[in-house]
């Protein structure tokens, strides 16, 4: 009798939880058909970029064998110098764009909201707007070796080579245009991510709580926040240069080549750990569980990478120790390029130490993790090599270099990456990988790289420069290059079985278990494959170990026990928490499917083809439509009807206590505007590190003896701009406390004064005798107007649509939340003037030479 | 003298920021100064000249404040009590003290070769 009692309990305890599974599927469930187009869940947009990065990284790794096909041989002619040159600089470029770091923030899109214990990730259309940006760019930078056209000037395009001096026609803006068009898609990632680990992880889960691949993540999110923005201004530059004839690389007209480099490096080394950073996530994800015991020293790997994060912004000149900066200098940067393997140390011992203390199961994941231990640390030293400066001349240029990081990056990005996709192959699939078919495509993988790779120093240290076609026989070369094409072959074959391995895997594989490797994060807490919404109830969480604390949980979870289990309406909505303690602050609202960003990442696309063409006036024109396109986004957005819904239900939020975050004063999008604002300032603060530079050290740099800028209309922007900034303030205070009274004319006052101010700056860059195209100093201030009349005009916008919003009622004492957040914008702006008027009006008067 | 908000989180940033800003400063410094001083006068006077004399200065300095920072945040986290703050604090002013240290063993070490090289060659 009691038996029959519970089953039957259970029985309608399953039905309970399968009706209120069935209930959030409508509300989170993606369009079929055409509609699929318009969708925004994570899992959705993670799976795209995951596959679309995998196709990349084939499309590379099949230029990476016609090199080593090109080499095996002496003075081969299978290819030539300008489709050898082609092919090397698509293979680095696709690489590191458009695999590395896109499939790995793909990983990081999907994982997270079910590691945090959250339903999605905070801004959902700009991660599907991230990959249509991603995959428009990818192709049509890729598009470019269909034709003929690849960029050939080497994946970190050097000036002068790149410039349209020695690099005629279209093959370097393919570069520079369509990469600036995927870094789109990087920069929007890499904010929206840190944004949804700071504010949506479950209640209880403080900082020191939660998840190393969460740390990893955030840091890495940082530093692209912050490093990729001096790689997009160069980008810029070096295209204005080449399109309009402005001067910023050539020293003959007051520009300097170390510029670009300087501003590729500043991105390009941080790059390095921006790609090893999540990978390291994944390995302290993957190891404790199957060490059987908690990661050895978790605040100390949190330690090392918030250090890392740090002091790989510090190395970037040990990439131009050729280029003839003084000893000094190389030597700072010397000593920070040994000092970076401290911290990466740190992590190792601590994975070691794991399992050495552990009681190690050696699963499919886990020969990857081995692979990445041996061949990354055998990198690390070579790299510790390379940071002294004699040695880095005598192997500079040479394939020691080549050898070097492709056991970093392979090592330390591709295996821990294989060793996540088969951990969380149950995820993708709900079956297990096969564990023979794995140890086959490791092994020849495994063996393949290394007898290419290892072979490859010894090639470098004989002498054999990178980027040369081919070479006479008689150096010393022909054996060691032999060999290493002929494992490059074996490592090719090695991948193609995991791909077969994968692919199989969905067809026959065994039926995975609920958490099938008995692992201790949330994200096995989920059905396998998870639910659009990831989670029917979000648990409280006040432990690192979650599923190994309570087994029970995922079942709890979806029986509804726990937080938002009661969807009464049809909105998206997930916990928005504190950042540090993680106490439930607020009910974040989330949009739902849309095709906003697909006509805006075709509107864009178009634009890149229209530059890509020189069809400048067209371009001009799409840019508009675009920028409605973007504003129209805006617009259905915070309370607007069709976001938070009509009637009682929109403003009272469950839990009770909790608010939907527009009308609040805090929400995601206040921390997503706040970081926008520091990857600006990065550019800017690019821009203006630019300006001081070419003045220190360009040769021909020669400013005029009085300022093209006049004395008075910088200083009244800043007044404009500063009169518009305390209005919203005023609009601020007065939501504060409450009042609805005289908010629309105080913000269409500041919109005034934002058009006073854009009037200014352009009527400065129509009379101002500044000629860009003759003298880098003219085109530095030049530039520098456009950027500060940009961000004019648009903070003149949206303070014009915030007083139309208050007029519809979408803004008000009732929803305060967004004036804030522009007034983050304006906060910017505002700055980014008074810094403009004191770098180049100011200074330079003052310090005239 | 005790730190105050050793258990904020911007204490996790704040050491290695400082870090940061010293870098910039002492490369930057270094770029400007030899581009504006006698090449000449500079290497006669080799480690003892006075870029690099107060370029060590300010590497010093950088060093025994970030030291203090480390102690300092050491010390609060000692004092924290762990039951009460759930923590998160202790967390933080642990990590803290370790980061403001990387940061000091950094500077110090980044700056060492001032002591061995010339400046401006």
């Amino acid at each position: 009798m009691s038996t029959s009692t519970g089953n039957a309990a259970t029985l309608s305890q399953e039905r309970e939880a399968q009706a209120l599974h069935e209930r959030l599927e409508r509300i989170w469930r993606n369009p079929r058909g055409w509609g699929a187009l318009a969708a925004v869940n994570h899992s959705t947009i993670a799976l795209r970029f995951l596959v679309t990065g995998g196709v990349f990284f084939l499309i590379a790794g099949v230029l990476a064998m016609l090199l080593r096909a090109q080499l095996a041989l002496p003075n081969h002619a299978f290819m030539g110098a300008e489709a050898y040159n082609q092919a090397f600089t698509m293979h680095g470029t696709m690489m590191m764009f458009l695999f590395a770091v896109p499939i790995l923030q793909g990983l990081a899109a999907y994982l997270l909201p079910k590691m945090l214990g959250a339903r999605d990730l905070v801004f959902p259309r700009l991660s599907a707007f991230g990959y249509w940006c991603y995959l428009f760019g990818g192709l049509i930078f890729t598009s470019s070796l269909l034709f003929g056209l690849a960029p050939n000037a080497g994946w970190f395009m050097y000036t002068p080579l790149s410039s349209n001096v020695y690099s005629p026609g279209i093959n370097a803006d393919f570069w520079l245009l369509g990469i600036t068009f995927v870094e789109i898609s990087t920069m929007a990632a890499a904010i929206e991510i840190a944004v949804s680990i700071l504010r949506t992880r479950a209640p209880g889960m403080a900082l020191h709580q939660m998840p190393v691949f969460a740390w990893a993540m955030l840091v890495t999110s940082m530093m692209i926040v912050l490093g990729f923005p001096p790689l997009i201004l160069g980008s810029m530059l070096l295209e204005l240069e080449r399109a309009a004839g402005w001067v910023f690389f050539d020293p003959t007209r007051g520009g300097d080549p170390l510029l670009w480099a300087h501003l590729f490096w500043l991105f390009g080394h941080p790059e390095v750990y921006i790609v090893f950073l999540p990978a390291a996530g994944v390995v302290s994800t993957i190891v404790p569980v199957f060490a059987r015991r908690s990661l050895v020293g978790y605040r100390w790997v949190v330690v090392s990478l918030i250090s890392i994060g740090f002091i790989s912004f510090g190395l970037w000149v040990h990439h131009m120790f050729t280029l003839g900066i003084p000893a000094l200098a190389q030597a700072f940067f010397s000593a920070a390029s040994m000092l970076v393997g401290i911290p990466t140390g740190v992590q190792l011992f601590a994975w070691i130490a794991t399992l050495w203390t552990g009681r190690p199961v050696w699963r499919a994941p886990m020969l990857w993790i081995g692979a990445f231990l041996s061949v990354f640390v055998a990198g690390g030293l070579t790299g510790v090599m390379l940071a002294l400066v004699p040695f880095n001349w005598q192997v500079h240029d040479t394939h020691f270099v080549v050898a070097h990081f492709h056991y970093v990056l392979v090592g330390g990005m591709l295996f821990p990456l294989l060793a996540g996709i088969y951990y969380w192959l149950p995820h993708f699939s709900g079956r297990m990988p096969s564990e023979r078919l794995s140890k086959i495509g490791f092994w020849l993988t495994f063996v393949g790289f290394n007898g290419t790779f290892l072979v490859m120093h010894w090639t470098g240290l004989l002498g054999m420069p990178r980027r040369v076609y081919t070479y006479d026989t008689g150096l010393g070369w022909d054996l060691p290059n032999l060999v290493s094409s002929v494992f490059s072959f074996l490592m090719a074959f090695g991948i193609a079985t995991v791909l077969l391995d994968i692919a199989l895997h969905f067809r026959f594989g065994r039926k995975a278990p609920t958490n099938p490797w008995e692992a201790d994060t949330l994200e096995w807490a989920t059905r396998l494959p998870p639910a659009s919404h990831n989670f029917a109830s979000q648990p409280a969480i006040a432990t690192r170990h979650p599923l190994w604390d309570d087994a029970a949980l995922p079942q709890s979870i979806a029986q509804g026990h726990h937080a938002l289990a009661e969807p009464g309406h049809e909105r998206r909505e997930t916990l928005g928490t504190d950042p540090v303690s993680a106490h439930a602050r607020e009910v974040i609202l989330l949009p739902s499917n849309s095709w906003l960003p697909l006509v805006a990442g075709l509107l864009l696309s178009a634009l890149c083809l229209m530059l890509l063409t020189k069809l400048y006036l067209p371009a001009l024109a799409m840019g508009g439509i675009a920028a409605v396109v973007l504003l129209r986004w805006s617009w259905v957005n915070g309370a607007h009807p069709s976001v938070v819904g009509s009637g009682d239900d929109a403003r009272h939020a469950r839990p009770a206590g909790l608010k939907l975050h527009p009308f609040t004063f805090d929400g995601p999008g206040l921390w997503g505007m706040g970081l926008t604002m520091m990857a600006d300032g990065a550019l800017y603060g690019s821009l203006v590190f630019g300006w001081f530079f070419l003045w220190t050290v360009a040769p021909q740099w020669q400013p005029p003896a009085v300022s093209p800028l006049g004395v008075w209309a910088l200083p009244t922007t800043v007044l404009m701009l500063g009169l518009g900034r305390w209005l919203f303030r005023r609009v601020q205070l007065r939501l504060r406390a409450g009042l609805d009274r005289q908010l629309a004319p105080l913000l269409w006052s500041a919109a005034l004064c934002g058009l006073l101010a854009s009037a200014l700056l352009a009527g400065l860059i129509a009379t101002a005798p500044l000629a860009p195209t003759r003298s880098a100093h003219d085109a530095m201030i030049a530039f520098a107007l456009c950027f500060l009349l940009f961000h004019a005009g648009l903070a003149t916008v949206l303070a014009a649509l915030q007083a139309t919003r208050v007029q519809r009622g979408h803004v008000g004492a009732h929803a305060p939340y967004e004036p804030g957040v522009v007034a983050v914008f304006w906060s910017f702006t505002l700055g980014a003037t008074g810094v403009g008027w004191v770098a180049f009006a100011f200074v330079p008067l003052a310090f005239a030479r | 003298m005790r730190l105050p908000y050793a258990t904020h989180p911007l204490q996790l940033l704040a050491g290695l920021s400082v870090w940061a800003l010293w870098f910039v400063v002492v490369y930057g410094g270094l770029s400007v100064a030899c581009s504006t001083a006698s090449a000449d006068a500079t290497a006669q006077r080799g480690v003892f000249s006075g870029i690099s004399l107060l370029l060590a200065g300010l590497t010093l300095a950088t060093t025994a404040g970030l030291a203090w920072a480390a102690f300092a945040c050491a010390r609060a986290a000692s004092r924290i009590d762990h039951a009460a703050e759930g923590g998160v604090g202790l967390f933080i002013a642990r990590c803290a003290a370790a980061l403001h240290g990387v940061a000091a063993i950094s500077t110090l070490f980044v700056g060492f070769p001032l002591l061995l090289l010339w400046p401006c060659i």
